[in-house]
């Protein structure tokens, strides 16, 4: 469920530009585009906002970029990128952004898209800073936001203390979700700043959250000297090569966009999310002298875990499972919480001449007790024991019209493990064909024994390891209006998997033609269809037999740019599953959006109704909503029912935003939603998001 | 002719590990038809549109643009297997009007072979459609004493412009639906394949094609040619049904002579290779 993608975002925001809306809607947009390619839920894209909103401030001036800044857009191949500085090398600096169009692998659509976030300009900018100016040019921003949960959960039920402490199934705190920041920015070169959060369930200046919130982020970052690039301290996000060896945040799965199978490392980045385990913490620095870049980094930080002292030695412990999901509510997660140590320390050299680049980096991992989960055939080849050691180099290789790139990886684990070492690696080519065709292929295999925490490699299982294969996708425009996007990936899985009893294959094909005749409507269908291998559920013996598992998704959208004021957007997906033991199954959702954003309102409104109806949990469909800024959500919508939200935003006193969103999902036929503590005895399951932004 | 069919069946059976669960190997068992040439193999065989001298064994229409003679031979080896090997001939020899060509086929080994030669004619009605049609006469023949058989087959196939660059072609193999064996209405296999292909550029050629094969289930084709340099091709594909990628390359001598190396690989049972020589007079 990692891949999938859309384009829509693309064109709405081109559509966005094209009537001069205003900043916060131009980037919304734009994180609609990206969310879409995550097809998940609880995704965090605070970074990529972040940085969309610094751009559209500070427009990159492309008389001066090296291209760093243009790959950190995120709008723009690699090919495209190096298409732009050729042409500077030949022609000289750009004197107006019409030039753009002379660009060969530039068409009208990619210069819209960047358009609000570059410049042309002949003065080089100045990055000297000087602390009168960070401070008086410099941003604040402060974020309010409470949850509340609106129905009566099993887990908040009113009992005696006996009965919860005895019990995992009661929460101790409220079932509030509070969150605050507070951020100070000057430019992308400074940036302050604090973020606090309480999840529904936990508790709020008692008990085991004695502090106030359960999780607290803080950090200091600076970036743009000559020769110390980037300094972090606190919390931070490393990312590495193409995701192979160590990428602490997220990146893009499969996605019906071939761009995205090529990683583009950002080394250092300041973290403000509020996921609880994937970020650094500690320090880093990241140097740079002439053509040469040295990343240092170390981080320490505790993470959740059941620990379990070993019988034989009373004095040792060992940790039988991670927790990762950074809930704090009962008897159990409090006891998991904080029980081991990770620390965390390496290094990344390279070396960069014109458009090619190379680098090397090694990473240690470490843990304070060893970790050592219960064996299963499965598992046998993950990481057991204390001590880690992975090293990697990774390459992005500019030639013409061809962009090659690839990591080759080995870690070295613990002697627990059994299996001591195992190698990855991964070898794309982004190739434009032409000005209106692109073609992208990507080979990667991973061992089985190949392990690492904080990967990001591309997959189609959710780790880089235990899998081959091969990706090839290709994107063509055949006139102003018509245009298709396509790609077909084949995988092995070597070894078995979770629910996977034996080796197992698979293949994935997309199909996506698109219609655009103006700028204000377009329309698209895709079909997708997954065959991935999983243990049958109906066997008569020991041997639990694996079948094929197929899974169509049809889908037709279509938005409508109607005034400068509304928006509509529909959108009908069908899907379908079938296997031997299970049968044929199907889901289908039908949703209708509207927004009504007028210029000179402080208001907006965004609305949506969608009735859904799926055989089962299987065949759930994933839809993104609109949202407060910074919150994501991309539910999945199961069983038979309706839903609805609304999202206002109102604007007030200069500096202040507040955004209100409630929703509901009404489902027929059922009385019970969910199960253990998150149960609602209802058919009515609510969300309310009250947020407030200051920013001065 | 009872005794064929049996041995058939126990041929089915023979090779029934190669085929692994229920693959459906549409060409194998087309009985008399298969795609040919390693520009049509390296395009996932999207080749209904390709005018070129191996359109002889895709869409008889096809050829009818050449205006040179031309000839070319292929040898393509299923999964790697001996017995699945086939061999193929195409001959085009355009005369004042309209395109005369020759084909002919081989496929098989000792113990069960099919061959398939034929005759052929294409013209251009107007600038935008051209049309064509070929005779084939198939012989299928069985190790032990069994026997073989002989029976010829008609097929169809149309080629037309929509705008410089833009092609959409059809073509039937067997339309007439010809009769193996009366013992269970054994027939040759009829294939319908309806395509197009795209020129976005003198360096950039792309086709789609859909096929039908009576006995197997509908396949969706794409294929890429990718042109670097005037002399070297570079070329990819894939199917559905089963799901096949391919690759290939291609050279051409002084414009005259033409190498060309393709590929398709299923996740199952591998590798199918293809590689063809055409010469072409200039």
């Amino acid at each position: 469920m990692r891949s999938l993608v859309l384009t829509i975002g693309l064109v709405v925001f081109c559509v966005a530009s094209l009537f001069g809306q205003d900043k916060t809607e131009i980037i919304q947009q734009r994180i609609e585009f990206i969310s879409e390619r995550y097809q998940s839920e609880n995704i965090d894209l605070t970074n990529i906002i972040e940085q969309l909103n610094y751009f559209y401030q500070n427009p990159i001036n492309l008389n001066d970029t090296d291209g760093s800044e243009l790959e950190d857009l995120g709008l723009l191949t690699t090919i495209q990128i190096s298409d732009l500085i050729r042409h500077r090398k030949l022609f000289g600096k750009f004197i107006t952004l019409y030039e753009l169009q002379s660009l060969t692998f530039w068409d009208l659509e990619t210069i819209q898209l960047v358009r609000p976030f570059v410049r042309v300009d002949d003065k080089l900018d100045n990055i000297h800073i000087s602390l009168k100016e960070a401070l008086r040019q410099g941003k604040f921003d402060v974020f309010l936001r409470f949850q509340p949960t609106v129905e009566k959960k099993a887990g908040y039920a009113k009992v005696s203390d006996s009965v919860r402490a005895a019990s995992n199934n009661y929460y101790y705190g409220n079932s509030g979700h509070y969150y605050t920041r507070f951020r100070y920015t000057y430019k992308t070169n400074i940036s302050i700043g604090f973020t606090g959060e309480k999840d529904p369930g936990e508790q709020f200046f008692k008990g085991a959250q004695k502090n106030g919130f359960d999780f607290y982020s803080a950090h200091a970052f600076f970036k743009g000297g000559k020769y110390i690039r980037g300094v972090a301290l606190g919390d931070y996000q490393v990312q590495i090569g193409q995701g192979i060896g160590f990428w602490s945040s997220y990146a893009f799965g499969k996605t019906a966009d071939i761009a995205t199978s090529k990683r583009t490392a950002v080394p250092l980045k300041a973290y403000t999310s509020v996921d609880e385990n994937r970020f650094m913490r500690g320090a880093a620095v990241d140097l740079g002298y002439k053509n040469f870049g040295l990343l240092l980094f170390a981080s320490s930080k505790r993470t959740d875990g059941s620990t379990i002292a070993d019988s034989s030695y009373t004095d040792l412990e060992f940790t039988s499972t991670l927790d990762l999901s950074g809930l704090h509510r009962t008897n159990s997660e409090m006891k998991r919480r904080n029980t081991l140590r990770e620390n965390i320390a390496g290094a990344n050299v390279n070396y960069r001449l014109g458009l090619f680049r190379i680098g090397a980096s090694g990473i240690y991992q470490g843990y304070d007790k060893p970790f050592v989960k219960a064996e299963k055939l499965y598992n046998q080849f993950d990481f057991r024991g204390k001590n880690q050691l992975n090293f990697s180099t990774d390459y992005t290789f500019n030639f013409k019209n061809v962009c090659l790139f690839g990591e080759v990886a080995k870690a070295y684990n613990d002697s627990l493990s059994g299996k001591n070492s195992g190698w990855a690696m991964m070898h794309g080519a982004l190739i434009s064909l032409d000005s209106r065709v692109s073609f992208g292929l990507v080979y990667r295999d991973y061992q089985r024994d190949y392990f690492s925490f904080y990967n990001a490699g591309f997959s189609e299982g959710s780790n880089t390891q235990n899998e081959r294969g091969l990706y090839s996708g290709i994107k063509m425009k055949f006139n102003s209006k018509w245009s298709m996007n396509g790609y077909v990936d084949l995988f092995k899985f070597p070894w078995m998997k979770y629910g996977v009893d034996a080796p197992s294959q698979g293949h994935e094909f997309l199909l996506q033609p698109i219609y655009k005749p103006n700028k204000i409507f377009e329309i698209y269908i895709r079909f997708r269809q997954q065959l991935r291998q999983k243990n049958s559920s109906q066997y008569a013996g020991a041997v639990t037999p694996i079948e094929d598992y197929i899974q169509r998704n049809y889908r037709l959208n279509l938005s409508y740019v109607i005034s400068e004021a509304f928006t509509f957007k529909s959108r009908i997906e069908f899907l379908t599953i079938n296997s031997h033991s299970k049968g044929f199954q199907k889901g289908m959702i039908m949703t209708q959006d509207l927004m009504w954003k007028p210029k000179s309102s402080p208001l907006d409104v965004t609305l949506r109704y969608a009735l859904f109806d799926t055989d089962s949990y299987d065949t759930r469909i994933y839809s993104y909503e609109n949202n407060a800024l910074y919150v994501f959500a991309v539910p999945a919508y199961y069983y038979k029912g309706s839903r609805a939200y609304i999202l206002l935003r109102y604007s007030f006193l200069r500096h202040c935003d507040l955004w209100v969103r409630y929703g509901y999902f009404l489902y027929n036929n059922r009385f019970i939603i969910s199960s253990g503590a998150e149960q609602i005895n209802g058919s009515r399951k609510s969300d309310l998001v009250v947020q407030l932004r200051i920013s001065f | 002719m009872q005794g064929i069919m049996s041995i058939k069946m126990q041929f089915r059976n023979i090779v029934g590990w190669v085929i692994g669960c229920g693959l459906s190997l549409s060409s194998m068992f087309a009985q008399g038809w298969a795609p040919a040439g390693g520009r049509s193999r390296a395009m996932g065989d999207a080749s209904v549109t390709l005018a070129d001298v191996w359109a002889y064994h895709h869409n008889p229409a096809a050829n009818a643009g050449l205006k040179q003679f031309g000839a070319g031979i292929s040898y393509e080896n299923r999964f790697l297997l001996k017995e699945l090997q086939t061999q193929s001939l195409a001959l085009a020899l355009p005369l004042k009007k309209g395109v005369l060509s020759f084909g002919a086929q081989v496929f098989g080994y000792t113990q069960f072979r099919s061959m398939k030669s034929g005759i052929g004619y294409s013209i251009a009605l107007t600038d935008l459609i051209s049309i064509g049609t070929q005779i084939n006469v198939h012989q299928i023949r069985l190790g032990q004493g069994y026997g073989n058989v002989l029976k010829a087959t008609g097929e169809l196939g149309v080629l037309a412009k929509i705008k410089e660059g833009w092609n959409v072609g059809f073509s039937v193999f067997n339309i007439s639906r010809t009769l193996l064996s009366k013992y269970q209405e054994d027939r040759l296999t009829t294939v319908m394949r309806l395509g197009t292909s795209y020129r976005f550029s003198e360096k950039l050629l792309v086709c789609a094609e859909a096929e039908k094969n009576v006995e197997f289930p509908l396949r969706g084709k794409v294929g890429l040619e990718y042109l670097p340099a005037k002399t070297v091709a570079l070329r990819t594909g894939f199917s559905t049904n089963p799901i096949e990628l391919n690759a290939g390359v291609g050279c051409s001598f002084k414009n005259l002579y033409f190498l060309d190396f393709g590929s398709a690989y299923t996740q199952l049972v591998g590798w199918s290779p293809n590689v063809s020589f055409t010469y072409r007079l200039k």
